[in-house]
């Protein structure tokens, strides 16, 4: 049955079959159109299964996020007017000046896991963001200031959902962080979408990924949607 | 039916039991390398290991490599694991020290120990105290100010009272004061403090009991490549929402909780056939009623944590 009847709350049968429709929806997906999600689903003998996202983080500046993603089209832009191309190195100079004091990596790996939760019968999000020697930074202000970089608005999130608590890997048993499941149910109930197998990932996502930068890529809330006839 | 009186001596004997500590720094971190001084002591089996660690600092002051380290760097091993410090002191003994084996050979056709606090006979656990070197692959780090002890603490609470009442409601209803108090119960091993404090947090009248919060420890599994990146010493925790009461009506008991979770290790409701379950360092007979054993021995939050112990 595509509906699912307990919305928010889901069985562990429902999250399995949820995590591995989107996994493989995930293959049928461009790089381009994935956005740096790289999807995996992880079993190991004994284990429940669990879906790991891997993306990239910019690091903290939000001159860098602009660096990265807008500086071809305000180059164009400032062609145009006098003066502008030394605007632009300017800041370009200032983000590299950033980037070397922050440890010289421009971009960094995160890894999200999302697991079942069999006391709160909901999808729980784990976040774990390495460093550039690949140790995983376990320091939340660190933490924070990587995702201030980003945007303001997701910190807003937070008061929805909760914040990010360290806790273990309740599958590898590894220090990690996590968003605590307490809130998830009630921040779904007022979403107006996602009560079926096809689109309750999308909305589940769209509720708690936003404190940690997890954001669905287009193509893939497009891609789940269409399959709900 | 257990008469009220017997549940809350029940209750005062958990917070009363002690577990024997041996406690010696590690020889990378000592001036005395491996000649450290050992610290003895009864620790209280519903606290926590980083709890330990201003008096340990104290004690082991003169002997530090490093002397101005902060205590909150200060982490235990036994045996080359590192312990994790959320799991309460009572659950780690029975899980690692050896003890529970040694339980097992002893009742192996006998009937269950009763709960009492009294260490006779038993051995110290021999753990080692580090202060430097933080495992971060192993171990999540604490913070100076003991911020970080104190929210895993209520962060299992709350999930204690979500799977109680089926809801985060009752417990974000009670503000800080409550969940304060817990921690400093736990902080003082105060058991009338925790009894005041918990009688909110615990089923009211008006709410029936949804679940009992239990959590069950599964022996660990042998490390090999195939188990991925998990860490040295991780056990399976096996959790699950168990009603107080069966479909038929019968109150639940340890036995029937333990056939439904893990059928494979318990296929008999009645007796153990391949494994014990461990509460606080005694064999726990299948036939108790777990509403009443969640309510009078479950750990400071809220908990029962129950180590298995496989025979023979």
């Amino acid at each position: 049955m595509e509906a699912l009847p307990d919305f928010p709350h889901i069985t562990e049968e429902q999250f399995l079959d949820i995590i591995t429709r989107l996994h493989a929806l995930c293959t049928k997906l461009t790089a381009e159109e994935l956005q740096g999600w790289e999807s995996s689903l992880v079993q190991f003998p004994n284990l429940s299964p669990f879906l790991r996202i891997r993306n990239f983080l910019p690091s903290a500046s939000p001159f860098q996020w602009h660096n990265l993603a807008t500086v071809p089209q305000a180059r164009e832009d400032l062609e145009a007017e006098d003066g502008g191309i030394e605007e632009l190195i300017e800041i370009d100079e200032e983000a590299i000046d950033r980037s070397q004091s922050a440890g010289g990596e421009g971009l960094i790996r995160a890894t999200y896991d999302i697991t079942y939760s069999p006391t709160y019968n909901v999808p729980v999000l784990h976040l774990s963001v390495q460093d550039a020697s690949g140790s995983v930074i376990m320091d939340l202000d660190h933490i924070q200031k990587l995702f201030k970089g980003l945007r303001s608005e997701m910190m807003q999130h937070v008061g929805i959902v909760g914040g990010l608590s360290p806790t273990y890997h309740p599958e590898l048993g590894t220090p990690i962080f996590f968003i605590h499941p307490c809130l998830t149910a009630d921040a779904m109930s007022s979403l107006g979408m996602g009560e079926n197998r096809s689109d309750y990932l999308i909305a589940w996502l769209g509720v708690v990924g936003g404190v940690v930068g997890l954001y669905v890529p287009p193509a893939v809330a497009l891609e789940a949607t269409k399959c709900h006839s | 039916m257990t008469s009220p009186r017997t549940l809350q001596t029940l209750r005062s004997n958990v917070w009363a039991g002690r577990v024997p500590l041996d406690i010696r720094l590690a020889s990378g971190d000592c001036k005395t390398y491996d000649q450290s001084d050992a610290y003895m002591i009864l620790a209280p089996r519903i606290s926590y290991l980083p709890l330990l660690l201003p008096r340990l600092f104290a004690f082991f002051q003169s002997s530090l490599i490093e002397p101005d380290t902060n205590s909150s760097q200060g982490w235990f091993s036994f045996e080359g694991i590192p312990l994790k410090w959320p799991f309460p002191i009572g659950l780690l003994y029975d899980l690692y020290s050896g003890a529970k084996e040694r339980l097992v050979e002893e009742t192996t056709g006998k009937e269950a120990l009763p709960v009492d606090g009294t260490t006779a006979g038993t051995l110290p656990w021999r753990l080692t105290l580090h202060v430097s070197g933080w495992p971060k692959e192993s171990l999540i780090p604490l913070d100076e100010g003991g911020k970080i002890l104190q929210d895993a603490f209520n962060n299992s609470v709350k999930e204690a009272s979500h799977v109680r009442h089926g809801s985060a409601k009752v417990i974000m209803s009670l503000g800080k004061d409550a969940t304060e108090q817990l921690w400093e119960a736990v902080q003082k091993v105060d058991v009338t403090l925790y009894a005041n404090a918990s009688q909110q947090l615990v089923r009211r009248r008006a709410d029936a009991l949804k679940h009992v919060p239990i959590k069950v420890y599964l022996p660990g599994m042998p490390l090999d490549s195939s188990q991925g990146d998990q860490t040295p010493g991780h056990l399976k925790i096996v959790l699950g929402l168990i009603k107080p009461v069966l479909a038929t009506r019968q109150p639940q008991t340890l036995g029937t909780a333990l056939n439904t979770l893990i059928p494979a290790l318990f296929p008999s409701r009645r007796s153990p056939l391949l494994a014990y379950p461990i509460l606080h360092g005694a064999i726990v007979p299948l036939a108790v009623g777990i509403e009443e054993l969640a309510e009078y021995a479950a750990y400071a939050d809220g908990f029962l944590h129950i180590a298995i112990a496989m025979m023979g």
